[in-house]
């Protein structure tokens, strides 16, 4: 908010770069998201260096592993990626009702996408697949718990951003709040594209 | 919370509010809510047709469903991301921790390869402590603290 | 707590009535300013050095003598692990990040760091996660793996202590102010530089950081996963590095390799920056080469990430592996080379000023060379077979990080101190400095090629006579303390210079090219009065080189001639909001001192102490009152950031 005017109200030399018209907060998110990048990467080439083991072993994910479950997950994720997309429109748009009702709905979807990640997870457990039960267990555990750990998280942003829409705090001159909880919420669904095809449906 | 910067002039009378104004972003190349829409529906086709693949097994499933899995990955990262619309130094980062994670992965997998052509059995073997394997940066260590860490050397540790 | 601890000198030239107004601790414990949090980072940092050569000295008198009973077996394990840890993620990279964070926003024109809250959360972060590792030593005993933590060694089953729960929560926080601060950097750099500096009008110093920052993000997850599966394993009951759980201990070191590396990287292009600042102000000559310093170390960077496994060539990664990263490892010497060239030519045909900065920039290339020649030796997998885990593996990283590093970045605080302190250091003390570190510094270190050819083993607690390591272990001990005793000689040098009164030092004492010298030594809390505009590379310069090739006929703006008139310094003072200069002057707005950054990170280090603790009572009870403090921490962060 540091706002500077020049003494002599002439303009200022041409940005030399064009990086000068980026917004702050949406630059440090990127670069967030890059580093998001690595972490995710590290994550799943970590289950892949253990796949020849978790597929001799037992008990074999495909048999416990549901894709049809999953995939309602993964198209619960989808649904709210358009969500948050729809209430980024509205509130640049200035439908500022519209807008928060539309974060709340994937604040709501984010929960579901948990709930349904914790109704696996329990499954799991009876089936035996603990973080100590094994090899596999373990993989996939900390690979999807860190995931859900940042739905977890982008939950409770949105859930923030709701709170800040509904009073008002989002419009057409200023949404990048709500921008880049948006960029962090699809970053979340974009690795769920990646683990949803090389967790559960590569063979 | 939005500084500009110094070097971002300010036209005078524009003399900010704090907290108001966030940065001009290129908004005029903003898709509407009807192409979101339409984003959304091929991505569901895009799902339903991954499921649909692992039912058919003579589909080549690993090439398959990957194209489906990048053009997903790119549908969102461009559309609902804004990656096509925003600057480039966005899709630089991206690309630029892709490009890593990719690599990292793929990396992984072709120098454990050699390790796992057969899974190995676990093997918790007594062997000297220091002679035997020349565990990289274990062996002094174990050989220095003696028996309390020595004992139990791995198969896989000097590897 | 210690926010005050063994900060050197804080500007004295704020005026009187505003250091009565609030408590004084407060100022530095509350700062947002990249000023007085880039001389808190330096200060903590010396600290940690300070102990961090401590401990170096403990295992060079340990290693005085063949079968030495100096150091319990188990006490050096613990001292020579905490060493290394302690100079590289408490000592190197956050003196690094020090000097960049006091230097870059001024470089660039900048009134503060992009995200002011955000840094300051980072040093604190890093400073808590600093005394979080050495509290170690006094609650059950501290790490003993070595720097590099191989599993499974580190497992539960070999190492049941609480030494590895330490080293691996200690460094989660330090990875997370790391990427925190580097996403900063990035930002501020990309974004904030003053109109007209284009990428190839940025000083080195800054280029290197934007570089540094990009390694830092891309890196640092690598680690994070890594000691996140460590944590698993040990806390939880998983083996992911266990074999007798399946797991395999080879994937911590690529993933710890993986970050490693670049670590390197992270650690010595700051100092080349630095030295690439400072040698063209003392040869009065801009540096020669300028883009391919700025390229070569982009060149370097990428090729970083392609080399790690070459610290793993002893564990059979089979030929084609051996001979890929062989060959990456070898061609980062090009990029490194070009740069060696390029400040050799920027020396010569200079006029020459040896003052301090001046040394310490030519002792950092004589050791740099050294340390990569060996480096490059060591990247042939036959040389690597016979020399890994020897003493000459230390004398290489040494050359590199000590010879390097400590040295840019000494060269760094003594050309710099004038402009952060307004006070210069002694010049004579200082060279005493120079000369007995450099000496000690080559007695210490080269003899040890000598000992791991020799096949001496790095990491071990004694030797027996008669192996022929007696002589130059003896010799390595003597040069230990000739650099303890030079490390002393800067501590008084830089007590004198603040017991001294306060002289009067000129914006640009060394006559140097960039923005930072424009502006007050020390500069005001808004750095700058008018927003500098850069028409050349090397803006203050200009008027010296009339012929300059670039903006010759872009109106000249006098950067230098900018006045300060003194009551700025007290108008703008931090956490005055918006305070307005009359008439058609700028009005700057910094943020607020804000207290929650602090809250926050100590918060992150109650919750390292719960996922350490065992008993369920203290667990609880770290784990509850950590989540509160971050939850009103970072409720009120982002209610102050939405204000
Ligand atoms: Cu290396």
């Amino acid at each position: 908010m540091a706002v500077v005017t020049r003494g002599h109200g002439e303009p200022l030399a041409q940005s030399p770069t064009g990086l000068e018209s980026l917004d702050v907060r949406k630059l440090g998110m990127w670069a967030f998201l890059g580093s998001e990048c690595v972490f995710f990467g590290a994550l799943i080439a970590s289950y892949f260096v253990y796949r020849p083991l978790i597929l001799a072993g037992d008990p074999k994910p495909h048999e416990v592993l549901g894709i049809n479950f999953t995939a309602l997950l993964a198209f619960i994720l989808l649904i709210s990626s358009l969500t948050m997309v729809l209430a980024l429109n509205a509130i640049q748009h200035d439908r500022r009702r519209a807008g928060a009702y539309w974060l709340l709905a994937t604040a709501v979807l984010g929960t579901t996408f948990l709930g349904g990640q914790a109704y696996e997870f329990t499954k799991l457990a009876q089936e035996g697949v603990t973080l100590s039960s094994g090899i596999f267990g373990q993989c996939f555990l900390v690979l999807t718990g860190f995931h859900g750990t940042h739905v977890f998280l982008g939950v409770i942003w949105l859930l923030a951003c709701f709170a800040r829409a509904m009073r008002g705090g989002f419009n057409s001159g200023n949404y990048i709040g709500a921008e880049i909880a948006g960029l962090y919420w699809h970053f979340v669904d974009i690795v769920w594209v990646a683990i949803f095809t090389l967790i559960y449906l590569i063979p | 919370m939005e500084r500009p910067h110094p070097a971002q002039p300010v036209p005078h009378g524009a003399s900010g509010v704090p907290g108001t104004h966030a940065a001009p972003s290129p908004e005029a190349g903003h898709p509407g809510a009807g192409r979101y829409v339409l984003v959304f529906i091929v991505l569901f086709i895009i799902t339903a047709a991954e499921v649909a693949v692992t039912y058919f097994p003579e589909i080549p499933q690993l090439p398959a469903l990957m194209t489906m899995a990048v053009l997903k990955f790119g549908l969102i990262a461009a559309f609902y991301m804004h990656l096509r619309f925003d600057s480039r130094v966005f899709s630089a980062f991206l690309m630029l921790g892709l490009f890593l994670a990719v690599g990292m992965l793929l990396s992984f997998l072709a120098l454990f390869t050699a390790h796992y052509r057969e899974p190995y059995e676990p093997v918790v073997e007594q062997t000297q402590p220091g002679t035997g394997t020349p565990a990289v940066g274990t062996s002094a260590v174990s050989g220095a603290t003696g028996g309390t860490t020595g004992g139990v050397a791995t198969p896989m540790a000097g590897r | 707590m210690a926010a005050q601890v063994a900060v050197p000198v804080p500007q004295q030239e704020a005026s009187p009535l505003e250091l009565r107004r609030e408590w004084y601790g407060w100022q530095w414990l509350a700062t947002v300013d990249h000023k007085k949090i880039g001389i808190m980072y330096i200060a903590a940092s010396l600290a940690f050095f300070l102990i961090g050569g401590f401990e170096a000295l403990l295992v060079r008198t340990q290693l005085i003598s063949p079968l030495n009973t100096f150091l319990h077996p188990d006490l050096y394990n613990q001292v020579f692990t905490m060493h290394a840890t302690t100079m590289i993620f408490l000592g190197v990279m956050p003196m690094s990040v020090g000097v960049g964070n006091y230097v870059v926003p001024l470089m660039i024109g900048a009134a503060d760091m992009a995200y002011p809250r955000l840094n300051a959360f980072s040093f604190w972060l890093f400073f808590f996660g600093g005394i979080f590792l050495n509290l170690s030593f006094v609650m059950g005993g501290a790490p003993n793996t070595g720097w590099f933590a191989y599993a499974p060694l580190t497992e539960r089953p070999f190492n049941p202590g609480t030494g590895p729960d330490f080293w691996l929560l200690g460094l989660q926080l330090l990875g997370i102010a790391s990427i925190a601060g580097a996403v900063n950097f990035i930002v501020t750099i990309l974004k904030m530089r003053a109109p007209g500096m284009t990428f190839m009008r940025l000083p080195l110093f800054t280029w290197v950081t934007l570089i540094t920052s990009f390694l830092i993000i891309f890196a640092f997850p690598s680690i994070t996963i890594a000691l996140i599966l460590l944590m698993f394993d040990r806390l939880a009951g998983t083996s992911f590095f266990l074999p007798s759980g399946g797991g395999d201990p080879l994937l911590w070191q690529h993933l710890f390799w993986f970050f490693g590396h670049p670590e390197v990287y992270i650690m010595i292009l700051p100092a080349m920056g630095i030295v690439s600042e400072v040698l063209p102000v003392f040869s009065r000559k801009p540096i020669f080469g300028y883009s391919f310093i700025a390229y070569s170390s982009v060149a370097i960077g990428f090729l970083g990430f392609t080399v790690w496994a070459h610290h793993m060539f002893v564990t059979g990664l089979g030929e084609i592996a051996n001979g890929a990263f062989a060959t990456g490892s070898f061609l980062i010497g090009v990029p490194t080379g070009v740069k060696i060239f390029n400040w050799i030519g920027t020396l010569w045909g200079g006029s020459l000023r040896f003052r301090t900065p001046l040394l310490f920039a030519c002792g950092f290339i004589a050791n740099f060379i050294i340390g990569g020649i060996s480096g490059i030796t060591l990247a042939s997998p036959p040389v690597d077979f016979q020399q890994t885990d020897t003493y000459y593996v230390v004398a290489h990283i040494h050359y590199v990080l000590f010879g390097g590093s400590i040295f840019g970045l000494f060269a760094g605080l003594y050309y710099w101190w004038p402009k952060m302190f307004g006070r210069f250091l002694n010049e004579g003390l200082g060279k005493a400095h120079f000369w007995l570190q450099m000496v000690g510094f080559n007695l210490t270190f080269f003899p040890m090629h000598w000992l791991g050819t020799e096949g001496m083993p790095r990491r071990i607690y004694t030797y027996f006579p008669n192996q022929g390591f007696e002589l130059w272990n003896l010799v390595a001990t003597l040069g230990s303390y000739l650099l303890g005793i030079s490390i002393l000689i800067f501590v008084v040098n830089a007590f004198l210079s603040a017991r001294r009164p306060a002289e009067v030092v000129p914006d640009n004492p060394w006559e140097a090219a960039t923005l930072e010298w424009s502006t007050t030594s020390p500069p005001p809390a808004h750095n700058f009065d008018a927003v500098p505009v850069v028409y050349s590379r090397y803006p203050l310069w200009e008027d010296r080189d009339p012929e300059g090739a670039h903006g010759a006929t872009a109106p000249r703006t006098n950067v230098d001639a900018v006045s300060h008139p003194a009551d700025d310094v007290a108008a703008t003072g931090e956490g005055e909001q918006g305070a307005h200069q009359g008439g058609a002057a700028h009005a700057f707005h910094l943020p607020n001192p804000t207290i929650f950054p602090v809250i926050l990170a100590f918060g992150l280090v109650l919750i390292a102490f719960a996922l350490l603790f065992a008993p369920p009572v203290l667990k609880i009870t770290f784990l509850v009152s950590g989540l509160v403090y971050g939850v009103v921490s970072v409720y009120g962060w982002v209610r102050q950031v939405s204000d």
